[in-house]
């Protein structure tokens, strides 16, 4: 027979374990994780320590500086984690070619075939995860099933070290579960009857699939899927990690503002080193999207694309785009533009100067000193205030 | 010579900065004796204007800055024909902000002069407006030569104006502020059209000669155009509606014929007093020409059967005989002077509350009956209060709706302070505040726009009806919902002249029908029926079980004495009579404490003397200054004033925009009364009392009839508990939330019986011991989903759940809110929750061809949690048990129950509850402390946090309902109360007892 074998592999805290490393006093003490040093910022990660104290994910830094300050906040530091994160999908990496990562701390593995090479399944896992810890001294959690879905719930359900539901045994794991653990459950229709009903167990779920026509009333278009995952089936491959080719930069405002002035300043110095980013490939996008992340948390977007090379031509794109996306009066605290789709950007030669040609000239002008200096390195004045200020 | 033609005050809606009395008080310190307030398309604040600039000794002529999307003018009145006709066009503005300004004119140009700096319009208006009546306007951000040039090329005069908008150049951000927050922009976004620069400052006439310097002639046309304007202002003409019958004698016989009828209904035997009482009030009436009025009155009453006609207007034995008002005056010997005095000139009002759910009907039937021309609404004038400044500013500056929330939900609706820095830096409620630099800039710049005119909405009741066309003595607009309005807030309106009826809606009204009316289907057939069918025969007062429940202070749910402070005033007296009630109806009011303690120590026994012999008035109310006519009389008595004299001061007193007067007033009474020979300290004592009218205060006829209507509700309660609190429930209360009802029916004995798909109603009835919930507490179900089913049911009860579905067709949003809320679970037999659930969803989630499904998959018995959830998801409130109960087992037993307190006075206990309402009060030194009343499962409690524990604790009352608290047990007149030492949240108590127990 032939076994499917799906690992998913959770770092708990990896954000927290990471700074630990880094200063190892941090063990055994309240430790939290916060989104920025400003006061509106909120938690997302804390040391059981920190919880015990009756702090929670979420929970505003300004509550926490008024309530308690033996807690020990952290900024979020992204490149640490980043860096940290592929390191340890280098490290899985050696155990199987196909390793797909889920964010910060996750792994999805295919170890199909590598009972034979590396025998005992059980064993298997645990020396991942003893070379993870060896390399990085993360402590993490392997969950063994047959597919993405069932690996992945044990690891989100059981606090083992290594937990393994075998192939055939799938809906018994499920059947005591809530059903709120179903990728599909969180569809808005099926949760709203899920509730209705009163079901707290999957094993409920699966006896209402005996009668197929009556789950379909319940469940109408999510019923199959919902079905499938109640009896702990998942057809989802690991799909292996892909480069996407996209220039992404982001810029996160040291103050939240809605001042115009700065946000201007601020799109117009993104824009300059996207175009920047682009005559060095000399490509173009068929892509480009402004995205702008509010204090509040919420979040526009919106999407245009890039016909010529010269600055002036995408900061005026990316600063339109702002306009259209930045619909309220909130204050700001990240924008982001992120191009994709690459073509090659033919250079149509023309008798006649363009303005446009122009432009190309002035741009290619500023590039210069920026290749040699930076990118940084030449700035207008509005720009240069702008940063001073965020 | 320079007077200012174009002016904005705070009415200027979002962008004028300058409160009428800073205008007034800016022009009379700039030596000029004139000064025209030129609004942004209104007349918003016109009366007060005229009220502050005479106070100050200055001509205030109307005006107004019309700007419409094409165009910008400034009209000024001439004469009276010029003021209506500037009613007229501001009315026809408001209709149609698009109509070029010569089609809003045309016509209407007569006695009004009007000022543009417009070349295009000017050429337009010159067609039309005589050059007498037309100027070109220099204005700051003008240059001088292009105006002059613009005059010569016309042929007008130029006026120079100042178009004021802010008091100095550093009001100018907060003036961004508003024209952003009237954009929904930032002050960035802004374009330059839409805000005045820094120009449009005041200025003195110094100031506007280094602005203007080649102009001196034009400032001094403003000097000599003010003087051809209107000031002479009169307001004492009262406007009568005219009615079918134009002969006043008509009215007068038809008047006086109506009231002899219903004096046979209300007094089987009319005797000598009656008939001269009723001559007496007819004469004045007729003098002074108000039958009409009367006779409206009457009409607008008779559309409904509960009515209280209350204010002054319940002293008069007319109004008593034509059912407007419901107390005896006679009987109660209630003073028709307060109503109608020989001295009066103004209309007296008559205020009339009716049932609130038919206030509409009546509404409709009053401008069907006089039309849109001839009547409108009173408008209510909405200004930018502490909390709405900082929302909308922290919105300017881009905060979330959360920051905002963090402050602005610790700030009462009608917290009137400016000093909003340091009030928040420095109150206990602000202290887990994070204060950054962004929320203190918010902050300032809330302060200075607090008090801006944002929008009018329509009053709760006030209606105008006049002989003609309204647009003739008030400019009218359409207020959002439809209805029209007048510019005027009630007491600009009442001040003008115009003639306005109260007509309030009141929900206790409301509640005694719907007593009534289930008492009479209850109890079909019986003698009650007869007894008890129509609301005027009920006679409350003397009946013992009535008593005994407002001396024991259990009044929840009866008007108007039902808060906390009330009930306790109740049974601390022990005295519970209707001239009692009168009087405890008066006297509950803020400033009135010290007196009520006062009044309560008399009561019980002890010696008092009248403050001087004069005041022997004072006699009834055990020496204590109670109703608003004994103000009046001690004034007029002590200090000699006239009666129209003594009525200033009373309103006065009443009024929030005139509180600036009170020194003047306490003043001028204390000189008349020293030279009249009072000592010091008898005038000191009076003014104490009649300091205590700040605010609100009521006539002693007023009082009655809410004292009426207390008694009636008190009775029915007694008599009929269930009826009458499910009716409080179903017309939503009063002072308390449903719970807190539902938990008084059942300190009462009553059983809460969950909503039953056979029967239930729409609202909650009561009948015996038992209340049933009505449809109408279910969350998330909707009228018209009830209504099928009371439709569908009046073909038969609904015999099983299958019965149900196939019977009526429901949306599954309904069908799952009915089935969460239990009203499946009688006609479900033998199925539980989940197998209903089941089936109901499987049913409705069919669209066509709908079958029950056949399958039982389901069986599991719900748990505690499970119904517990279900109460709170359906009703918002947990109904099969109270929730500190859910708590006690787990708690020492050194807590006590609430029904035992009284055994504890003087000592330190434990005590838990869930709090049903608190109020936060000050102290003599002005430090802020906070009344609660917590209920546990046995009675309900009052507690005090005095400002020491309220610093300490007072927060907890911004997110948590349930509390443990260790309190000292005072006793004031046998009423036992709670002195909170330490409270906390009782969720978290019980979570760290938990906690502690597990680690141990």
């Amino acid at each position: 027979m032939n076994v499917r074998d799906v690992f998913h592999i959770r770092l708990k805290g990896l954000e927290l374990q990471a700074e630990q490393i880094i200063d190892p006093t941090l063990k055994k003490r309240p430790v939290a994780i916060i989104s920025s040093n400003s006061s509106n910022s909120i938690i997302i990660a804390l040391s059981p320590e920190a919880e015990e104290e009756g702090f929670s994910c979420g929970m505003k830094v300004s509550t926490i500086r008024k309530v308690n300050h033996g807690v020990r906040l952290l900024p979020y530091n992204k490149s640490l984690y980043t860096k940290l994160n592929k390191y340890i999908y280098n490290t899985v990496s050696m155990h199987t070619p196909i390793v797909e990562p889920r964010g910060i701390g996750e792994f999805f593995l295919d170890m199909n075939g590598m009972r034979l090479l590396r025998g005992d399944v059980q064993n298997n896992g645990l020396s991942i995860l003893e070379s993870i810890n060896n390399k990085t001294r993360v402590i993490g959690q392997v969950g063994i099933g047959s597919n993405k879905l069932v690996s992945q719930t044990i690891t989100t359900v059981t606090s083992d070290k290594i937990y393994q539901v075998k192939e055939g045994l799938e809906s018994q794991f499920f059947s005591y579960l809530d059903p709120d653990i179903l990728p599909t459950a969180s569809e808005k229709s099926v949760n709203k009857i899920i509730k209705f009903l009163l079901i707290n167990k999957i094993k409920s779920l699966q006896s209402i699939i005996k009668s197929p026509d009556e789950f379909k009333i319940l469940f109408g278009v999510h019923s199959v899927q919902l079905a499938k995952e109640s009896h702990g089936k998942d057809s989802r491959p690991v799909k292996p990690l892909e480069e996407k080719d996209i220039i992404l930069r982001q810029t996160i405002l040291f103050e939240d503002t809605n001042s115009k002035n700065i946000l201007d300043a601020l799109v117009k110095d993104l824009a300059e080193q996207i175009a920047f980013e682009l005559r060095k490939r000399w490509q173009l996008a068929k892509k480009i999207k402004v995205e702008i992340h509010y204090a509040d948390g919420y979040q526009m977007l919106q999407y245009g694309k890039v016909e010529s090379l010269d600055d002036f031509s995408v900061i005026e794109v990316c600063q339109l785009l702002f306009e259209q996306a930045n619909k309220r009066r909130n204050r700001i605290r990240t924008i982001l533009i992120v191009a994709s789709h690459f073509f090659p950007f033919a250079d149509q030669v023309t008798i006649f100067r363009t303005i446009d040609d122009k432009n190309m000239e002035l741009s290619k002008a500023i590039e210069n000193i920026r290749q040699r200096y930076g990118v940084n390195a030449l700035q207008t004045a509005n720009i240069f205030q702008a940063l001073g200020k965020s | 010579m320079f007077v200012h033609l174009n002016t904005h005050s705070v009415y200027s809606k979002m962008s004028g900065l300058l409160s009428l009395h800073d205008l007034v008080e800016l022009t009379a310190k700039s030596s000029m004796d004139k000064i025209a307030l030129t609004d942004t398309n209104g007349l918003w604040g016109f009366i007060r204007f005229v009220q502050h600039a005479r106070n100050r000794g200055l001509g205030p002529i109307a005006g107004v800055n019309l700007i419409t999307k094409m165009d910008e003018l400034i009209v000024l009145v001439e004469n009276q024909s010029g003021y209506e006709n500037l009613c007229r066009i501001i009315s026809d503005v408001h209709r149609n902000l698009d109509k070029p300004i010569i089609e809003l004119i045309r016509d209407r140009s007569i006695g009004l002069f009007f000022l543009s700096y417009n070349e295009k319009t000017l050429s337009l208006l010159k067609k039309i407006i005589p050059s007498s009546h037309l100027f070109v306007e220099l204005r700051p951000g003008f240059q001088e030569n292009i105006i002059h040039n613009l005059a010569r090329k016309l042929r007008l005069e130029v006026v120079v104006t100042g178009d004021v908008y802010f008091k100095s150049k550093s009001d100018h951000e907060a003036h961004l502020t508003l024209r952003a927050i009237h954009y929904n922009s930032t002050k960035d976004n802004l374009d330059s059209s839409q805000y005045k620069t820094l120009q449009h400052c005041f200025r003195n006439e110094e100031q506007m000669i280094e602005l203007f310097p080649n102009s001196l002639s034009f400032l001094n046309n403003s000097y000599y155009l003010a003087n051809r304007c209107k000031t002479n202002w009169s307001f004492i003409n009262t406007i009568f509606p005219g009615l079918s019958l134009k002969n006043t004698h008509k009215s007068n016989t038809k008047l006086k014929d109506k009231v002899y009828s219903g004096a046979k209904k209300r007094y089987t035997n009319l005797n000598d007093l009656i008939r001269y009482r009723i001559e007496y009030e007819l004469k004045l009436i007729n003098e002074k020409g108000f039958s009409p009025y009367f006779l409206i009155v009457e009409d607008i009453v008779k559309q409904t059967n509960a009515t209280i006609g209350r204010g002054s207007a319940a002293a008069s034995i007319v109004s008593y005989c034509l059912f407007i008002t419901q107390v005896d005056p006679i009987k109660y010997t209630l003073n028709f002077q307060r109503f109608i005095h020989t001295e009066r000139k103004d209309m007296p009002d008559i205020d009339i509350d009716f049932p609130w759910d038919e206030r509409d009907n009546i509404l409709n039937y009053i401008f069907k009956k006089y039309g849109d021309e001839r009547t409108a609404m009173v408008s209510n004038q909405v200004f930018l209060k502490p909390r709405s400044a900082i929302r909308e500013v922290g919105k300017v500056y881009g905060l979330s709706n959360e920051e905002i929330n963090q402050i602005t939900k610790r700030i009462g609706w009608y917290t009137s302070r400016k000093n909003l820095v340091s009030w928040i830096r420095t109150d206990t409620k602000f202290s887990n505040l994070d204060l950054d630099e962004t929320l203190i800039k918010v902050l300032k710049e809330s302060e200075k726009i607090i008090g801006s005119f944002r929008h009018s909405s329509v009053h709760s009741g006030g209606v105008v009806i006049v002989p003609d066309e309204i647009e003739k003595y008030v400019p009218v607009l359409k207020a959002p919902k439809g209805v029209q309005i007048v510019e005027w807030e009630k007491d600009q309106v009442e001040d003008s002249g115009l003639l306005k009826i109260d007509i309030l809606g009141n929900r206790s009204l409301s509640v005694v029908r719907d007593t009534i009316k289930h008492i009479n289907l209850n109890y079909q057939g019986d003698e009650i029926d007869k007894k008890y069918f129509n609301y005027h025969y009920i006679q409350p007062i003397e009946d013992k079980k009535t008593n005994e429940i407002m001396k024991s202070g259990r009044t929840m749910g009866v008007f108007y004495i039902e808060s906390p402070a009330t009930r306790q005033l109740l049974s601390k007296s022990g005295v519970v009579d209707f001239n009692h009630l009168v009087i405890y109806s008066s006297i509950i009011r803020p400033a009135a404490n010290r007196f009520t303690n006062i009044m309560l120590s008399r009561i019980h026994g002890q010696k008092w003397d009248l403050i001087h012999p004069d005041l022997d008035f004072l006699n009834e109310s055990y020496g204590i200054m109670v109703y608003e006519e004994q103000v009046s009389i001690a004034v007029m008595k002590m200090a000699g004033l006239k009666y129209s004299e003594a009525e200033i001061l009373r309103k006065t007193m009443s009024r929030d925009s005139m509180q600036s007067h009170i020194k003047l007033w306490k003043k001028k009474f204390t000189s008349l009364c020293i030279d009249r020979g009072y000592s010091n300290e008898v005038i000191h004592d009076v003014w104490d009392m009649i300091s205590s009218f700040v605010g609100y205060s009521f006539c002693k006829s007023h009082s009655a009839s809410y004292a009426m209507l207390s008694f009636t509700c008190a009775y029915l309660k007694a008599h009929f508990t269930a009826e009458f609190l499910a009716a409080v429930i179903s017309n939503r209360g009063g002072f308390y939330s449903s719970y807190a009802y539902m938990s008084e029916a059942r300190r009462f004995g009553i059983i809460i019986i969950k909503p039953d798909i056979n029967k239930s109603y729409y609202e909650w009835r009561g009948y015996d011991d038992k209340i049933i919930m009505g449809f109408m507490s279910i969350k998330n179900l909707r009228k018209k989903s009830i209504y099928l089913i009371l439709d569908e049911r009046k073909a038969g009860f609904f015999d099983s759940l299958d019965d149900f579905l196939i019977r009526v067709d429901l949306d599954l949003a309904d069908a799952m809110a009915l089935t969460n809320a239990s009203c499946f679970d009688k006609i479900g037999f033998n199925l539980s929750h989940q197998q209903i659930a089941y089936k109901v969803a499987g049913y409705y989630l069919q669209n066509k061809n709908r079958n029950t499904l056949l399958g039982n998959p389901l069986n599991r018995k719900i748990d505690e949690e499970d119904t517990f959830r279900l109460e709170i998801e359906s009703f918002g409130y947990l109904i099969s048990i109270h929730p500190v109960s859910r708590y006690r087992g787990i708690l020492s037993n050194r807590i006590i129950y609430a029904k035992d307190i009284s055994n504890y006075c003087g000592k330190s206990i434990y005590l838990i509850g869930l709090c049903i309402t608190h109020k936060e009060s000050i102290t003599r030194t002005s430090e802020p402390m906070q009344f609660l009343t917590l209920e546990d499962e046995t009675d309900i409690y009052e507690c005090v946090l005095f400002p020491k524990a309220f610093k300490e604790f007072g927060d907890l009352l911004q997110w948590e309902k349930l509390f443990i608290i260790r309190g000292i047990v005072k006793e004031s007149f046998g009423v036992c109360s709670i002195m909170i030492e330490k409270m906390a949240s009782l969720q978290q108590w019980v979570k760290r007892l938990n906690s502690n127990r597990h680690s141990a």
